[in-house]
């Protein structure tokens, strides 16, 4: 679509172009200027006006709409993990039970660990802090965690000092984060140096470059 | 008096071996392993944690667990989703179908066998002879497949039958317990299955005062999740599916 409307307003340039120059061209000669090439130059004219016209608002106006934005950390943000006091569920992930606890995570945030030794009356203990973490497992008293693309393994028999015991590089191909999944619109463009993405927001993006 | 200090010798000996049974046992019983929801991106079985990403499966070998150890990648295909194992099956939701492994070699799946449907986002659930699909079409899914809930008999896992499907109008998490078969619909709330006759489903109950992500059924209580709480019912009788509390996600 781009590549067509490019052409067109060069070759409506071009046209314009050569009007121009027979316009100046034939003016010293006689002033009685045909009359064919005047038409043609004011279409021309015209219909460049129009083209650029409905380019204008793309290059120069910020074209706003709502998407998502990536959250950038530095890779020592990224891999702090630690435990701490209970709070809200603001963006529920996945769930996870090893009775008596169930594990609520945050999307990209780490997961609450809710006591529920009582069913009729679960409450919220902890909540661990492993940023980009989508997904947990446990066995034992081991916690399976990814992390910003690595899998954790934290020692959790202890909740108010959850520690990692083991990190394997690369569970998951940074590719992965270079656009959000499971989502159709536009988003901000990935810039790698910017650090390692933990998440996506809603945000309001100004002429995005980046859509699936 | 010889006798007497034998004897309580013996039972000495045999409380240390009780106790030491006990603690074997302890140490070798399932429960040791936590259970996932239907949207779940791994899965441990025994001493592996199987892993999915966009594409390919990632096995590590946790025998040692506090220190996996990677074992192998398998490439799946295209939009992988979920993951859910059933004895020595996996059962893999992506967005153009399900795949099958075999994992009776746990670091080499074999014959993915596929069942194959049009694009949207599918989790699935399964045990010995039926897997438990949904589908949903829309927006944020890359569909415009109608939505609904697939039963697949999978006793010949070599050749996937589908044997019953149902319109759901946004059908999300799944699981099953029991010849109860719980189905997440998002702002419409949860329905309750009886799958007795899988190509018969009869709805038991349909909870629509909720708003639904997935579930965890176990031993009679059921966990459901939305983005607003955490619910619990009991389902122990299934003819009086009652709810027993509400967590609200806001402190």
């Amino acid at each position: 679509m781009e590549a067509t409307s490019t052409l067109l307003s060069a070759l409506l340039a071009y046209q314009h172009y050569r009007c121009t120059t027979l316009l100046f061209l034939n003016l010293p000669k006689t002033k009685n200027m045909s009359k064919i090439p005047a038409i043609l130059l004011a279409c021309s004219g015209l219909l460049l006006l129009l083209v650029w016209s409905a380019c204008i608002p793309e290059t120069e106006e910020p074209n706003t709409v709502s998407g998502l934005q990536p959250v950038y950390v530095t890779p020592a943000e990224a891999h702090h993990i630690y435990a701490g006091p209970p709070r809200d569920i603001v963006k529920l992930g996945k769930i996870y039970t090893k009775p008596p606890l169930i594990y609520l995570n945050e999307s990209g945030m780490g997961v609450h660990v809710v006591d529920n030794s009582n069913p009729s009356n679960p409450h919220r203990i902890a909540f661990i802090n492993i940023p980009g973490n989508q997904d947990i497992a446990i066995k034992n008293n081991y916690l399976y965690a990814d992390n910003a693309g690595d899998l954790v393994t934290l020692d959790i028999s202890n909740l108010e000092n959850v520690v990692e015991v083991n990190r394997i590089a690369n569970l998951y191909p940074l590719t992965q984060s270079a656009y959000p999944l499971d989502y159709n619109g536009y988003f901000e463009c990935v810039d790698s140096t910017k650090g390692i993405i933990v998440g996506w927001i809603p945000a309001t993006l100004e002429d995005p470059k980046c859509f699936r | 008096m010889n006798k007497i200090y034998f004897h309580i010798w013996a039972i000495c000996c045999l409380c240390f071996l009780a106790a030491s049974c006990q603690k074997d046992s302890a140490s070798e019983s399932p429960n040791h392993i936590g259970e996932g929801g239907s949207m779940a991106r791994f899965t441990i079985v025994n001493n592996y944690l199987y892993s999915v990403d966009n594409t390919t499966l990632h096995i590590y070998n946790i025998s040692q667990a506090n220190q996996p150890v990677w074992a192998a990648n398998v490439d799946i295909g295209r939009g992988i989703e979920t993951i859910f194992s059933y004895n020595n099956y996996l059962f893999i939701g992506s967005t153009d179908g399900m795949y099958i492994y075999d994992i009776s070699n746990p670091t080499n799946p074999a014959n993915g066998i596929s069942f194959e449907h049009a694009t949207s986002c599918d989790p699935v659930v399964a045990n010995d002879s039926l897997a438990f699909i949904t589908l949903r079409g829309g927006g944020d899914c890359n569909s415009f497949v109608e939505s609904g809930l697939y039963i697949v008999d999978i006793t010949n896992i070599n050749n996937p039958q589908e044997i019953y499907y149902q319109y759901m109008y946004s059908p999300y998490g799944l699981g099953y317990d029991n010849q109860l078969l719980f189905v997440c619909e998002g702002s419409h709330g949860l329905s309750v299955f009886d799958y007795t006759d899988p190509q018969n489903l009869i709805e038991v109950e349909h909870i629509t005062d909720i708003n639904t992500r997935d579930v965890i059924p176990q031993d009679g209580n059921l966990l459901v999740v939305g983005p607003e709480a955490l619910y619990q019912y009991s389902y122990a009788n299934p003819d009086s599916i009652y709810q027993i509390s509400t967590l609200q996600y806001d402190l």
